[in-house]
């Protein structure tokens, strides 16, 4: 049984809240980095302003991107909010501006979906709501309002946010085809193989299953290393070549960089007092820092779906990984390479006549990639198909796909049932019969580029 | 340089050696007729076709082999870069002396308009035509969109600009004669070999405006008369060709080590190069093999068969490629070689390296001999396409369907398997992150 008033005078006993300011600071030019490279690289108008169509979110069909001139505004005050918020000036409203900014970001397009975009959105929230703009913030120094301890309370909240997000990530990967066959491991890995100084290791017998077992020790165990004191500082280690590796071997962005930064929370909460001497607080500090108690219920039911969200996968059985139902803000960070081919076959039903909708004529190359192994976003563009006919006057019509996915490296097979009239189907939370059961083969083994036994002729 | 030495003395070496040429294969320099047809044993190609191309891109520094040769005894994504470089310039070059053909015809058609100039004007334009479908497939690198593929350089569609194909813009241009004053401000569907194709063969005296456009409205084409179209046809031919060989040159400089040297960029990619990898690289190579989804599947065979949303009558038959000249299977048959020179290989036989090989050093020979054998069948449904396209789409659209049918399997397996595989990206334009 819980001891309640126990926990709550452990989450009440005051720590110094500099690691709080150290985070926010770090956080925020983190964020402000992150949205000077999709101004860069020009991904406003690759993920927003081209694209003529949308999947939206279930409730959020409402969110509609801004015009071109707008949406790269509105990247440059994020940025200018993220830069507030890593200085400490005005950092809450900066930090409630960028969460609003954000998240505004992330209902636009399901398939711009990360992993990492949905942390650092959690993690900006949770900023906000925090005392972090009054720790080691500009504008608190010159008003001299320093906050010097706060509630052990939030320390517990960010590590529980990062422990989860490596748990279940770990958790993601307890399946056959990452332990058994290493795949996608074998397929990314392979394709690497002429990286200097790593590529040739990756050409060694059993590489690929090495570092997947390893991945999953990592993912699934690392929390509890950084928990405990004695393995912190070499968990921390190990944290850091984790994702530098991952960061030299796949496209993942910003994701290492907020994992870095993220783990640092595990860090006796005085960290940045014992690297720069002057921060250091020479008050003693209070014996107990009150949490208001609504707070802490709301947290209780933030933790509690936090957990439950990520398992709700469970409830549709199967394959997550080839039907996607409990797919999205569950961390199944990199555990499926997947490509598909989708033709949509439309019947106009007063004409008679049948069509071939290739899904380009609506989406970017981009989109389609992403849509064509998520059944989800094969419905909505069918959908959207059915409502762009009627539009044109040549409506009722009925819409099928012909969806040939590969999952990691396996035989392509069909992932809609090509006999179902997805006009006909509404999106819903239950499991859906129009999805077809995931191939019961297993995924190939691949022989890396460079290994003795890819040394054949090859004709 | 070398290497087109390397091709002359290669090519000449293989016309010594051979005993004969079928008729249907081209011989790019003694201007044989155009390659129309395969040679009957169901691949689709022809035998021994095209030896200057296929010495070219197994030659020296190719990273393919040449016929005779051993195999390699190594796959390695940098031989397959430069393989598919070489087969890539190989094709350009080639084109190059057919397009010279094409323009010394239209030069003696424009300076003297007349039946048998404008035959010798279409002979010549069957055989350009023949050898670009092949270089269709090879479009990456400069020939790719700057906006769909890194190192894209826009240089294929002045050449050849399906599906922008616009007959009724070049009429406006024969009356307003901007071919001759302001050739740079006509449009990309006014231009190029399909623009050729529309004034060489396209022979009745109206034009292909609607009544309201102002050439019909105004009455400008119909005073023009007869023999004054048939003079600007020609004329305006021989300036698009003046164009084409500026723009192939300009492709060709743009490989060149003495132009543009993007065969460095595509061979030894690296930090600060167009491609930073070896694997982004072949990315952009592999792309090239979607003409197969975009342009064959969608556009030559569905559009026309009714399928896509374009065609808003049963069939199409206005939407067909090369509804003037009457080629489209051809232009099928030779997309499909070109095709398999790139998967394949661009050496005899289809040797050489290609993506085939680099699926079997990776353990994937079941996808590769099912690849292979969809490309055969999709091969097979064009030579079993009788009669040609331009009239099956009438007559037996079952037929070019099951070509559809048959392309589709081929894409199918590209767009899952073959890039799960091979850890390849489709094409997209700009790559976000991922996790």
């Amino acid at each position: 049984m819980i001891d309640l008033a126990r926990l709550r005078g452990a989450l009440e006993a005051p720590v110094s809240a500099s690691w709080l300011g150290a985070f926010r600071a770090l956080f925020g030019l983190t964020m402000a980095v992150s949205m000077l490279r999709f101004l860069g690289y020009g991904w406003i108008d690759t993920f927003f302003v081209d694209p003529s169509f949308h999947f939206k979110y279930w409730g959020f069909g409402w969110v509609t991107p801004l015009p071109a001139p707008l949406m790269h505004g509105l990247f440059w005050a994020l940025t200018a909010a993220a830069l507030a918020l890593a200085l400490g000036v005005y950092a809450r409203l900066a930090g409630f501006l960028f969460t609003l900014g954000f998240a505004y970001l992330s209902l636009i397009d399901v398939t711009t979906y990360l992993n990492h975009y949905y942390l650092a959105l959690l993690l900006a929230l949770l900023l906000t709501l925090s005392p972090a703009s009054r720790v080691l913030a500009l504008d608190a120094l010159w008003r001299g309002q320093k906050v010097q301890a706060i509630p052990r309370f939030w320390l517990a909240l960010f590590r529980f946010q990062v422990a989860t997000v490596y748990t279940f990530a770990g958790l993601a990967k307890l399946h056959g085809d990452w332990l058994l066959h290493a795949q996608p491991l074998n397929i990314w890995l392979g394709s690497h193989t002429d990286l200097p100084v790593i590529g040739p290791l990756l050409t060694l017998p059993g590489a690929a299953l090495a570092m997947s077992w390893a991945g999953f020790l990592f993912d699934s165990s690392i929390a509890w290393f950084l928990l405990y004191r004695p393995t912190r500082l070499p968990a921390y280690a190990a944290v850091v070549v984790f994702h530098v590796l991952t960061r030299m071997l796949f496209p993942i962005g910003m994701f290492p960089v907020i994992m870095i930064l993220g783990a640092a929370v595990f860090f006796e909460p005085d960290w940045p007092e014992r690297l720069v001497s002057r921060l250091r607080v020479n008050r003693p500090l209070p014996a107990r820092l009150r949490v208001p108690a609504p707070a802490l219920a709301v947290t209780a039911a933030f933790c509690l779906l936090s957990l439950l969200v990520p398992l709700r996968f469970l409830a549709y059985g199967g394959n997550v990984r080839w039907h996607e139902q409990g797919m999205r803000w569950s961390w199944r960070v990199m555990v499926r390479e997947k490509n598909g081919s989708v033709t949509f076959r439309v019947h106009e039903q007063a004409s008679g006549r049948d069509l071939e909708v290739s899904p380009h004529r609506y989406l970017t190359r981009l989109q389609e990639r992403e849509m064509s192994g998520q059944p989800d976003l094969i419905l909505q563009l069918a959908h959207h198909i059915e409502d762009d006919f009627a539009r044109r006057g040549r409506g009722p019509v009925e819409v099928r796909a012909d969806a040939l996915v590969s999952l990691n490296g396996r035989r392509m097979a069909r992932l809609i049932d090509p006999d179902v009239d997805l006009a006909s189907i509404e999106d819903g939370v239950t499991p859906a019969p129009w999805i077809l059961p995931a191939p019961d083969e297993a995924p190939p083994t691949l022989r890396p580029l460079g290994s003795a036994l890819s040394l054949t002729a090859p004709e | 340089m070398q290497l087109r030495v390397v091709a002359a003395l290669s090519f000449a070496l293989t016309l010594a050696c051979e005993k004969g040429v079928p008729a249907e294969i081209v011989n790019p320099i003694d201007m044989q007729p155009p390659p129309l047809g395969g040679d009957g044993d169901g691949d689709g190609d022809t035998d021994d076709d095209d030896p200057n191309i296929l010495d070219d891109a197994g030659a020296g520094d190719a990273g393919g082999m040449d016929a005779g040769e051993p195999p390699p005894e190594q796959f390695t994504k940098r031989g397959l870069l430069k393989a598919a470089a070489a087969c890539a310039v190989a094709h350009y070059d080639a084109f190059a002396v057919d397009a010279s053909k094409l323009r010394e015809a239209t030069q003696a058609w424009a300076a003297n308009p007349g039946d048998e100039t404008r035959s010798a004007t279409r002979d010549a334009w069957r055989v350009a035509m023949a050898r670009w479908q092949r270089a269709e497939l090879f479009r990456f690198g400069p020939a790719a969109r700057a906006m769909d593929d890194l190192g894209g350089q826009d240089l294929r569609d002045p050449i050849y600009a399906f599906p922008q194909n616009n007959p009724c813009l070049i009429d406006q241009r024969i009356v307003d004669r901007k071919y001759e004053t302001d050739f740079a401000s006509i449009l990309i569907g006014g231009r190029g070999l399909n623009g050729v194709e529309y004034l060489g063969f396209y022979a009745s005296d109206s034009n292909s405006c609607g009544s309201f456009i102002s050439i019909n409205a105004q009455g400008t084409w119909a005073a023009l008369g007869a023999d004054e179209v048939n003079r600007r046809r020609a004329a305006y031919a021989d300036a698009i060709m003046a164009d084409v060989i500026a723009k192939s040159n300009a492709l060709r400089d743009a490989w060149a080590a003495s132009g543009g040297n993007f065969m460095s960029q595509m061979t030894t990619p690296g930090s600060g190069k167009v491609y930073t990898s070896e694997q982004a690289a072949l990315n952009a190579v592999s792309h090239g093999l979607f003409y197969l989804e975009t342009e064959i599947k969608d556009l030559k065979l569905g559009l026309p068969l009714g399928l896509t949303d374009g065609c808003a009558t049963t069939t199409c038959p206005n939407q067909v490629e090369s509804r003037f000249a009457k080629v489209s299977t051809d232009n099928l048959r030779q997309n499909l070689v070109g095709f398999r020179k790139l998967f394949q290989g661009c050496g005899a036989d289809n040797g050489g390296l290609g993506f085939d090989d680099w699926l079997v050093a990776v353990g994937a020979d079941d996808l590769n001999a099912r690849m292979l054998a969809a490309l055969e069948g999709a091969q097979q449904a064009v030579e079993d396409l009788d009669p040609p396209l331009e009239e099956a789409i009438v007559s037996a659209p079952d037929k070019l369907l099951a070509v559809h049918t048959a392309v589709k399997k081929l894409n199918d397996l590209l767009k899952t398997e073959f890039m799960s595989t091979l850890d390849l990206e489709l094409p997209m334009g700009a790559e976000g992150d991922n996790d």
